[in-house]
């Protein structure tokens, strides 16, 4: 259950991740190439000031990027995943992969994909 | 949908919060399980659309590239009356309907699964190539063997969208068993 280096992969795990909304801002935004900041409060069914709240700190960590501009008139907000963002995320989830492989012996430790 | 409400609790009251390796609280293997299991849902949930709007702009720009060799081709059999070209008339449409076809992927906005937009600034650019390719050559007999190269192109696009979703959903699939196999034990 220890990784190359000996240490246990919980070490490893992104703590900004830990967020149960980060967690998923991130693992929704890994699926796509961007999101609109409206679809993805959809999707996630958190209030406009939660994901705001969040998103902040993912892009303070360097996971997300934030680009503004308009349709029309109107201002749209646009959320994507930063290529070291995605790295990490990957890493997160390997390392989650390995803390469940390590306690289940191997049997049902998935190998969730970014 | 629904939103949550200042009654709602907060994010930070959803799940502990000993994830953090700084914590020192030992990390479970179901915690990681229902984490991988919550990022496979997210991740197979999130792209709602099955073809992106943009394949219908691709689906029109390839039918036009077709069209417009073989339009060319029998335009440049044809004679030149006072008053009206041919070639011209091929070219004023085959213009007009690439600005048309562009129309459904500006106007709606699809959420694109990653490496779509890859794979779209690849095929874009095999259009453009043959697009040079066609005007350039459509009054020659390669305007026989240009046009149907378009529709092997858009076939080319839609086989490559339809495996990397199927190969995205079946690894879904895959995972969720795995999962819930772990889950059961």
């Amino acid at each position: 259950m220890t990784g190359p280096a000996g240490e246990h992969p919980r070490f490893r795990l992104e703590s900004e991740l830990a967020h149960p909304v980060r967690f998923s801002i991130m693992a929704a935004l890994a699926a796509v190439e961007n999101m609109a900041f409206g679809d993805l409060r959809d999707e996630l069914q958190v209030s406009d000031s939660v994901l705001s709240k969040q998103t902040a700190e993912l892009e303070r960590s360097g996971f997300v990027e934030v680009a503004k501009g308009f349709v029309g008139k109107r201002p749209r907000t646009t959320l994507s995943l930063t290529r070291d963002g995605l790295a990490r995320w990957r890493g997160h989830l390997d390392s989650l992969r390995q803390i469940t492989a390590g306690s289940l012996g191997g049997r049902g430790a998935g190998s969730s994909g970014g | 949908m629904t939103r949550s409400t200042p009654d709602d609790p907060r994010p930070d009251d959803l799940r502990p919060d000993d994830l953090r390796p700084s914590s020192g609280a030992p990390l479970d293997a179901e915690q990681a399980l229902r984490s991988l299991a919550e990022a496979d849902r997210l991740r197979a949930s999130a792209p709602r659309a099955s073809l992106p709007s943009a394949f219908i702009t691709y689906a029109v720009l390839c039918v036009v590239g077709s069209m417009t060799t073989i339009g060319l081709r029998l335009a440049g059999l044809m004679p030149e009356t006072p008053g009206f070209s041919p070639k011209l008339a091929v070219l004023v449409s085959a213009f007009t309907w690439i600005f048309v076809g562009i129309l459904p992927s500006v106007l709606v906005r699809d959420v694109w699964r990653r490496g779509f937009a890859r794979r779209w600034v690849v095929m874009i650019l095999l259009w453009s190539l043959l697009w040079i390719a066609a005007v350039t050559l459509a009054e020659t007999r390669l305007a026989l063997v240009i046009a149907p190269l378009f529709l092997v192109l858009f076939m080319i696009a839609l086989t490559s969208e339809i495996a990397a979703r199927t190969k995205s959903v079946g690894a879904g699939h895959a995972r969720s068993v795995g999962t819930r196999s772990g889950g059961e034990r």
